[in-house]
């Protein structure tokens, strides 16, 4: 009996001592950590690189954080020029900047940053479809990289990531090549317009020689100024989420938006002809000239007949672009301006099919029906 | 509290009551001949149920505390056969009877030569009444019954999504319309006015905001009225109206809306040629005025939540009050 009982006495004063110990190492720790970080000790300095340590640890927490994170997203088909077109302007407005040119690497400016913007010439050796859609579409904290700026604009992060699909396919030829020949309207910079505003539209939207670089891109030419004026307004407000769009509109001055929507509005519109399914063309014409009363859809034509310079016109303007946009506000993503409230009542009566149907028959017509006219350029 | 404040009080408390005696839906009003017969079958119903009520208390009374001779006669089987048996089969046979005659139940009125017929179509939140005149002739308008007094009107009840019910209760009892069926219901109006009616079967969440005026006019008022209904829109504007009738025209309202007369010639929306000449807006939701459409374009979706009508928010306070006053001048 003894024997035990001086054993327990003499475990209890054993942790009674461990728990000490433990005490005042905790309590140097803290103290340690404290005046570490108070006195300013860690370099945070660019211009030094981590410890291979430090590089090890964020390397494995940021791949895993995003190889998580992307596990659940499903990829559309990517091996389109029309997306990857979009991307590698949007790329060359927006991302060249840090990125550089792809295969030629970053800037020097931006080769001092720490993480250096990686050539995205070797984007999928280290990522998938997947994972760089996470990457572009959600940013990266303490890199730079900044989250895309149109909420929910999922559709404009597929154009970047095919845009680096056929980096990867085609090599950097195929971005550098693709850079278009651009003859820019000189009466215009002489009535105030910086080349910048004009570029960002150019390089996507065309001008008068040349057609928009995608089919996921609406054609200005010809459309009305009201209307264009108000698209880049309710971008530049946020009413209207992109992420290609909503930075160029913030930047463009009143005189500059009323400028380059007087030059859109002037221009001809392109000879496209789209050729569609003749039957979805027939089942749309009903809908666009007639409606769907059983459904309470509204002809089209009621508001988007081209009298009316708030509504934009449609014909002429590719499937693809009007799907994507009908898209938007079955999304939720466009109901915020008066008219697109309108809009989006429609949208969400809208089935599949009739979508398919109406737009295929828009995307047929001929953009000079109903076209107001010619405004001249001042 | 003194006398007179009592007094005050519930002399108050009676006008509020009295208040809910409105007779303009009141089923104890009829001013329509099925609606008559109703009535006298419900007072009939209602007295000779009591009576009998009032009977059984008093014989459950004399078989409690009733003396033994009463209470003996009671436990008779004679007493039990006549008034068990014989009593009830009769009673209850002549009731049955008399209310199914009452309510002409089992055939309807065969057409006569000089009924008029009238479809109605229930959708969510509204009627649209389609005239047919003696011709053949038809035209739409929505959410007012108009009816000449005296004469049989076949009211064919259809509806356009979910089961919906007719009740003009001052003209005739309810009658649902069901999806895939026509129910007709024959209503006869027996004096000149204007009563309310709604939707009397739960069809969604602005149910309560379905309801309908019906107007009784003699014969000749009805034949003028229905001459004025069935042709176009009057143009009777001045500057405003003329103005707002350029923004109904160019804000794409006719690709829901009809207003004869002009492009508008929608059909998924009432009928607006003569909107400003109805009782009400809304399916008697509203008042009729510019106010009240102004309120209507730019605030529907508050108003009456998930009607089909979009929310208009492009326009200007002028230019809402133009195509307001465009529409109030639509007599």
């Amino acid at each position: 009996m003894a024997d035990v009982k001086t054993a327990k006495g003499h475990r209890s004063e054993r942790l009674r001592r461990l728990g000490s110990a433990l005490l005042v190492v905790v309590g140097t720790l803290s103290v340690g950590g404290a005046i570490f970080v108070v006195s300013g000790v860690y370099n945070v300095a660019a211009r030094r690189d981590h410890l291979s340590i430090t590089n090890w640890l964020l390397t494995v927490v940021r791949d895993r954080s995003i190889a998580a994170a992307a596990s659940g997203i499903s990829v559309p088909d990517l091996v389109d020029d029309n997306l990857a077109d979009l991307g590698a302007e949007h790329y060359r407005g927006a991302c060249a900047a840090c990125h550089g040119v792809p295969g030629q690497g970053p800037r020097v400016v931006y080769q001092n940053m720490l993480p250096t913007p990686p050539d995205l010439i070797s984007a999928y050796e280290d990522y998938n479809s997947r994972e760089l859609f996470w990457i572009i579409y959600n940013g990266l904290k303490f890199t730079g990289m900044p989250a895309w700026p149109g909420d929910g604009r999922s559709d404009e992060v597929w154009t970047l990531v095919a845009f680096l699909d056929r980096l990867r396919r085609e090599g950097a030829d195929s971005y550098t090549q693709s850079e278009r020949s651009r003859v820019l309207p000189m009466k215009l910079e002489v009535a105030g317009v910086a080349i910048q505003p004009l570029e960002n539209c150019v390089r996507c939207h065309g001008d008068a020689q040349s057609p928009p670089v995608s089919d996921r891109v609406p054609r200005l030419h010809g459309q009305s100024e009201a209307y264009l004026t108000r698209a880049i307004e309710n971008y530049s407000d946020g009413i209207r989420e992109s992420g290609i769009m909503e930075p160029i509109a913030l930047e463009m001055s009143t005189e500059e938006t009323a400028a380059l929507a007087r030059y859109y509005a002037s221009l001809p519109s392109p000879h496209i002809v789209a050729s569609e399914d003749p039957k979805a063309v027939v089942r749309g014409r009903r809908i666009a000239t007639e409606g769907l009363a059983e459904g309470g859809i509204p002809p089209c034509s009621s508001c988007h007949k081209g009298d009316n310079p708030q509504f934009p016109r449609l014909a002429g303007q590719s499937a693809t672009y009007l799907r994507g946009q009908l898209e938007l506000w079955r999304r939720g993503l466009r109901d915020r301006s008066g008219y697109g409230a309108i809009m989006a009542v429609v949208a969400n009566r809208l089935n599949d099919a009739q979508i398919h149907d109406v737009t295929a028959f828009y995307a047929s017509q001929p953009a000079e029906l109903g076209r107001e006219s010619e405004v001249p350029i001042r | 509290m003194s006398k007179g404040r009592f007094r005050t009080t519930v002399g108050a408390g009676l006008l509020v009551l009295l208040a809910a005696c409105n007779q303009e839906q009141s089923a104890f009003a009829p001013t329509g001949a099925e609606a008559e017969r109703i009535n006298v079958l419900f007072w009939v119903m209602t007295i000779a149920g009591g009576l009998i009520l009032v009977g059984v208390i008093v014989l459950s009374a004399v078989a409690i505390c009733g003396r033994e001779t009463l209470r003996a006669r009671l436990s008779g089987e004679r007493f039990i056969r006549g008034a068990g048996i014989a009593f009830p089969v009769v009673v209850l046979s002549m009731l049955l009877v008399y209310g199914f005659v009452i309510l002409g139940a089992g055939a309807s009125a065969p057409p006569s030569d000089n009924e008029m017929r009238f479809a109605i179509r229930g959708e969510q939140w509204w009627w649209r009444v389609t005239y047919f005149d003696a011709d053949g002739n038809s035209f739409e308008s929505a959410n007012e019954l108009h009816v000449p007094v005296g004469q049989p009107v076949r009211l064919e009840l259809t509806t356009a999504d979910v089961i919906h019910s007719f009740w003009a209760p001052r003209l005739a009892g309810k009658l649902d319309m069901i999806p895939g069926r026509i129910n007709v219901l024959t209503i006869t109006a027996t004096e000149e006015g204007i009563s309310r009616g709604q939707c009397a079967e739960y069809c969604g969440g602005a149910h309560a905001f379905m309801s309908f005026h019906v107007v009784a006019q003699t014969p000749e008022d009805f034949e003028e009225w229905m001459a004025k209904e069935s042709g176009p829109a009057v143009k009777n504007e001045n500057e405003r109206a003329a103005r707002g009738r350029e923004l109904f025209l160019d804000a794409g309202c006719g690709g829901c809306h009809t207003i004869r007369g002009t492009a508008a010639a929608g059909a998924i929306g009432p009928d607006l040629t003569h909107v400003g000449g109805r009782h009400s807006l809304a399916a008697a939701t509203l008042p009729n005025g510019a106010a009240a459409f102004a309120d209507w374009i730019s605030n529907n979706q508050h108003i009456k939540p998930e009607n089909k009508m979009p929310p208009y928010n492009i326009f200007t306070q002028s230019q809402l009050e133009d195509l307001a006053l465009y529409l109030e001048s639509l007599k």
